[in-house]
């Protein structure tokens, strides 16, 4: 599922970071700047590989296939995110997937017992989200969800140049394509507004 | 500086390194922003949130115990001063 190396020494689509930073706002307040920024433990690079190898191979970056960010998404401890408590650092609440335990079904070996929602999110059957299971894999990620809905981009120089120390792993071609498929998916859904 | 969340991140205060028990000699406010000379010199992070918000005796000195979980997303303000 994982390569621990990176794909040809490069970034690349399904590559793995720790530690990236989202800045919210930069403020200017007298002789100081405030930024506001959100620090994600870990995310997965979801920008088309052939796009970021266009990106790399354009050493003077003077061509427009140029690309001014990459497209990130953060993964999510699925033992924090079936409680609903992966967000709880910034104050925000997640939908609980938990049951009882005679009445749902264990969560992948974890002891956490989850219910028929919680079934569908762990089969990749809820768009919104995508589940990783690293719990066979050499790493020290956790079984992780990836929310698409939290995407946002970050300088594609940056994580090449400066963030090398902090890469984890990429996804093997087929898991990494198929993640990027339900990401696609989940962004060219149309949403019907309600009946009034 | 507008800021709905109560948590942030504290690299210094009055030019002190700050370490897990901490222990400071001025009460800490929820919208306090702490000084950084430059982002490089960052080497501890934590984070108080408001619950740990200690009283508005000014004068009196607090140790607080923080925990914090890293593994999950959390939000910092930095202060940087412009050169």
């Amino acid at each position: 599922m994982i390569n621990n190396e990176k794909n040809n020494n490069r970034l690349s689509q399904g590559d793995i970071y720790k530690n990236i930073t989202y800045i919210e706002k930069i403020n200017s307040i007298d002789d100081y700047l405030e930024i506001q920024q959100i620090v994600f433990p870990n995310v997965v690079v979801l920008t088309q590989d052939c796009d970021i190898q266009q990106h790399l191979s354009d050493v003077n970056k003077t061509k427009s296939s140029q690309l001014f960010s990459v497209l990130v998404a953060p993964l999510y401890n699925i033992a924090h995110f079936v409680h609903g408590e992966h967000l709880s650092n910034l104050k925000i609440e997640g939908e609980s997937f938990i049951s009882s335990k005679n009445k749902g079904k264990e969560l992948l070996n974890t002891g956490i017992y989850v219910n028929s929602k919680g079934i569908s999110l762990v089969n990749n059957e809820i768009p919104r989200y995508h589940v990783l299971d690293f719990s066979k894999e050499n790493t020290e990620l956790p079984i992780s969800v990836v929310d698409f809905k939290h995407y946002f981009s970050i300088s594609a120089d940056f994580l090449e140049k400066e963030k090398n120390e902090d890469f984890i792993c990429t996804l093997n071609p087929l898991y990494r394509e198929l993640l990027t498929q339900r990401f696609s998916n989940y962004l060219s859904r149309i949403g019907l507004p309600n009946p009034q | 500086m507008e800021n709905n969340n109560d948590s942030f991140n504290i690299f210094h205060i009055d030019g002190n390194s700050l370490n897990n028990d901490l222990t400071f000699s001025q009460t800490i406010t929820k919208k306090q922003i702490v000084e950084l000379d430059n982002l490089n010199n960052i080497s501890e992070k934590h984070t108080l949130f408001s619950d740990q918000v200690v009283d508005e005796n000014p004068l009196e000195t607090k140790t607080e115990q923080l925990s914090y979980d890293y593994t999950k997303p959390h939000r910092e303000i930095l202060r940087v001063k412009q050169i």
